[in-house]
């Protein structure tokens, strides 16, 4: 077990080796001058000298070779330092820090959601399929993996918060404000969870050993939460794993939406501002929580399922 | 019997805090004394009843409800001197610059600064106002001026306009500022919103502190930034207790907050909201933008390097249609570089390029200019296509696009054919810079009452080594030489007619006569709120200080 984990580490060292570089190349490659971008940032409807770019390029450090430009953000993004943004003129990690708490509250309030409404839901349907629950059930998840969830979002918002007045629209910080954007998300991937949830149980109940498990004169409850639900998890954890790793990489209409004051809403900012510095850490960090989001995955998944450790 | 036992140690309290509140406020040595007072008072309230009656109508009257006004904003914006992200610094009324501008521009009043003037071409002096203190207490005066003009030389490329040199103090409340080349427009420049100035102790520690009608609170991350009256305004003293904005990025649910009366007050209303709103009984407010689109065309690049192709292309607009249909009745044909009602935009002076698709056709066919088989026109080979780059950008103009498939969609009939190139703002200024386009949108305005020194941008020959547009180039001779003077005539000019009449000049060079550019339709600034908000005047300035203090929230009731 300890060497599989340790496999998994070190397998990372090049996944993230590669995540920097093309990063960076991406960010190189976007079209436009960037000292022209930081220069519209301070006075938008200006036209700067030539002077005043070359300005701007020195202390951005943009006349560097390319390689030192890398080695010296490499080197930054390792001690967790990822430069200063230009339009907020704050470190990036600060900005990303106060965020991140907000995000990830929103990501595993709507996951766990997601769960509560799936898991049951898919249980049920695979116990009585073809029933009118099962048909009800389908309906909700094609509807709920059909709409987006710009509109879902302000469906609920116009419907919940404006005609019901059941909550406001504007999140202040009171504790309730979770509730509408994470059923937004939660019913988003609630959905396929669903539909995930029902077909992997409807496989299990055609095995041999739920068979022997009635033969045996088990109740069902048993046979389905103690026999089946074990075997449905596994497939169920993965997808939900990596729903949890796109949700923490902020959900940025939902976030503006509900001016949910997470990663997204930064992200988004930072597109409209072409911020590239907190664009860059946004990217990084992402591309760290997928791949640590799937390390945790494969740990747990090694956990509930040995054979998978033996086969490595 | 607990019952009891709980209404009458509610008495009890409810007597005690009464006969405190009542009485002078007791020294802290004679705690002593209040406990032997309390216990009599219990003795009396057993015997009778009618005291509580008494107490209660004795009482104090409920304290007023603080005055909140509520503000839906659209976005959480930097403050690039404090390391705290706040809205726009002169925006939210923490700080001040030192001159302030009247809603209607018609001339820099004093402000922190009490009098100003040049002592050579390179020297102003300013006089400022006495007995100013910082909301945390610092002094208001000369060495605060250098402080603040100084962090804003080093900190924002904007200064670079202010080609301030040094400052130096000539005593507590006089400061001689001395630029690198002559600034006749200095005090105009430095009503910019971002050159405010700073309470130095409090900036050095971070901290928000200015001399405005409002104090910052506290700030949420993108969520709000609370904002209480400051008592000690030297002005006219704010009438709401305090104002908090709310970061609302989605449209949509901006006006949902105003329409459920979570918010009283919201900025940046898409025009195709307004008449729903005010059908719901809120009141709009609409003020010009400082800021104009413009489109800009390439006069290096064949066809438009034909001056007949350029008139087309203006003749074949119909801006009425533009701002009917696009910017719903909320926007108006524009004959100028400065928005109507702005001092000297000379709008109702112009002529302007007036829409005629039938003489647009006739123009290029005598020129030379025949309509091709696949329906696009020709001459010598040259086929009628012309690229537009168009941003969609933060900075870029509402409506842009839609404009230009607008554009496109009438200039076909006549052989125009438009091939529309949407893109970030910064790759549009390169697309005009390097000139590869033949049609592109732009933007100009200016934070500051200084209108005109955007207009260097646009209509000052050799302004700058790389023009951007190249009928500025020296080398290629596209406009007399004489235009360089007008717009230094224009900025010396003392009267506002002397001004319009150089802006005549400008306009019928670079739009009438030349088509190097044409005007965008004049944009409102829309904002809305509801019918309690009283004493709002929207500013013409972009991002200028919003009138917050001069509003006062009225009860429905």
């Amino acid at each position: 077990m300890i060497r599989y984990f340790l496999r998994r580490v070190i397998s990372l060292i090049p996944v993230l080796f590669g995540v920097l570089l093309l990063t960076f190349v991406l960010i190189k490659l976007t079209p436009g001058d960037p000292a022209l971008i930081i220069y519209k940032q301070h006075a938008a409807t200006y036209i700067p000298t030539e002077e005043e770019l070359e300005e701007i390029r020195e202390k951005y450090g943009l006349n560097d070779p390319l390689v030192m430009q890398f080695v010296r953000w490499v080197v930054k993004t390792a001690q967790l330092d990822f430069e200063t943004s230009t339009f907020y003129h704050r470190p990036v990690s600060e900005l990303i820090a106060e965020r991140a708490p907000y995000t990830v509250r929103l990501a595993i309030a709507s996951m766990a959601l997601a769960l509560l409404i799936s898991l049951p839901l898919g249980v049920l349907s695979a116990v009585w399929p073809n029933s009118f629950f099962d048909n009800i059930s389908r309906v909700l998840a094609v509807g709920g993996s059909a709409l987006p969830s710009f509109f879902l979002g302000l469906l609920l918002l116009y419907f919940i918060a404006y005609r019901l007045k059941l909550f406001s629209v504007v999140a202040t910080g009171r504790p309730e404000d979770i509730i509408l954007p994470a059923a937004t998300l939660a019913l988003g991937s609630a959905a396929p969870l669903t539909r995930l949830v029902r077909a992997t149980m409807l496989e299990q109940l055609n095995q041999p050993y739920v068979t022997t498990a009635y033969a045996k004169g088990l109740r069902e409850r048993t046979v389905i939460v103690r026999h089946a639900l074990k075997n449905v998890l596994i497939p169920v954890i993965t997808l939900a794993g990596m729903y949890l790793a796109h949700l923490l990489g902020g959900t940025v209409v939902v976030e503006s939406i509900f001016s949910w004051p997470g990663i997204g809403s930064l992200a988004l900012a930072a597109i409209f501002y072409r911020d590239y510095p907190v664009l860059r850490a946004f990217v990084m960090i992402m591309a760290v929580v997928y791949v640590l989001t799937n390390l945790v995955l494969d740990i747990l998944i090694g956990l509930l399922d040995p054979r998978v450790v033996i086969d490595v | 019997m607990k019952n009891k036992v709980a209404q009458l140690l509610a008495l009890l309290m409810l007597v005690s805090l009464v006969v405190t509140a009542c009485g002078p406020t007791p020294p802290p040595q004679v705690v002593k004394e209040t406990v032997v007072v309390t216990q009599e008072v219990e003795k009396v309230v057993k015997e009778t009843v009618e005291v509580e009656k008494v107490v209660v109508v004795t009482a104090t009257p409920a304290p007023k409800e603080p005055q909140i006004l509520t503000i839906g904003t659209y976005r959480d914006v930097c403050d690039e001197y404090l390391a705290t992200p706040i809205i726009m610094p002169n925006f939210t009324g923490v700080w001040e610059p030192l001159f302030s501008v009247p809603t209607d521009m018609s001339e820099l009043k004093p402000n922190l600064a009490t009098a100003w003037k040049p002592l050579d071409d390179l020297t102003w002096q300013f006089s400022l106002k006495q007995g100013v203190t910082f909301h945390n207490g610092e002094p208001f005066n000369a060495e605060a001026v250098k402080y603040s003009l100084e962090r804003i030389k080093a900190k924002i490329s904007y200064a670079s306009r202010l080609a301030i040199d040094r400052v130096e103090v000539m005593d507590e409340y006089t400061v001689n500022v001395i630029t690198a080349e002559p600034r006749p427009n200095l005090p105009e420049l430095l009503t910019h919103n971002w050159t405010i100035m700073l309470a130095p102790k409090a900036t050095e520690e971070g901290k928000p502190v200015g001399t405005g009608p409002f104090m910052y609170e506290s700030h949420q991350v993108g969520r709000e930034v609370v904002l209480v009256r400051n008592e000690d305004y030297h002005g006219q003293v704010a009438k709401v207790d305090k104002v908090i904005f709310r970061f609302i990025l989605d449209d949509n649910a901006r006006l949902l907050a105003l329409k459920n009366g979570e918010v009283d007050f919201i900025q940046q209303v898409p025009s195709v909201a307004v008449s729903d709103l005010a059908n719901a009984g809120f009141q709009i407010i609409t003020a010009p933008r400082s800021d104009i689109g413009l489109i800009a065309l390439e006069p290096t690049k064949p066809p438009t390097d034909d001056e007949n192709v350029r008139r087309a292309v203006a003749m074949s607009i119909d801006w009425a249609a533009v701002a009917k249909d696009i910017h719903n009745d909320l926007a108006t044909p524009s004959k100028g570089f400065l928005p109507p009602g702005i001092a000297y935009s000379a709008q109702d002076k112009m002529s302007g390029i007036p829409f005629d698709l039938e003489g647009a056709a006739e123009l290029l066919e005598q020129n030379g200019w025949v309509m091709g088989s696949d329906g696009v026109r020709e001459k010598d080979g040259q086929k009628l296509e012309l690229d537009v780059h168009v941003s969609e950008g933060a900075e870029s103009s509402p409506g842009s696009r839609e404009t230009i498939e607008f554009m496109q969609a009438t200039m076909l009939p006549i052989g125009i054919k438009l091939n529309i190139k949407i893109e970030s703002d910064e790759l549009v200024d390169e697309a005009m810079k390097t000139r590869i386009g033949h049609l592109y949108f732009a933007e100009s305005g200016s934070y500051s009452m200084e209108l005109s020194s955007t207009m260097f941008d646009w209509f000052m020959p050799g302004a700058y080594d790389g023009a951007y547009h190249s009928w500025l180039d020296p080398e290629l001779d596209l406009v007399p030489a004489e235009a360089a003077e007008w717009l230094t005539a224009m900025q010396a000019a003392p009267s506002k007619e002397e001004k319009e009449e150089q802006m005549q000049k400008l306009l019928k060079q670079y739009f009438e006569d030349s088509v190097y550019i044409i005007p965008l339709p004049n944009l409102q600034r829309i904002e809305a709120g509801t019918q309690n908000v009283q004493g709002y005047q929207p500013h013409y300035l972009m991002n200028y200080q919003m009138q917050f203090h001069t509003v006062s929230l009225v009860d429905d009731q």
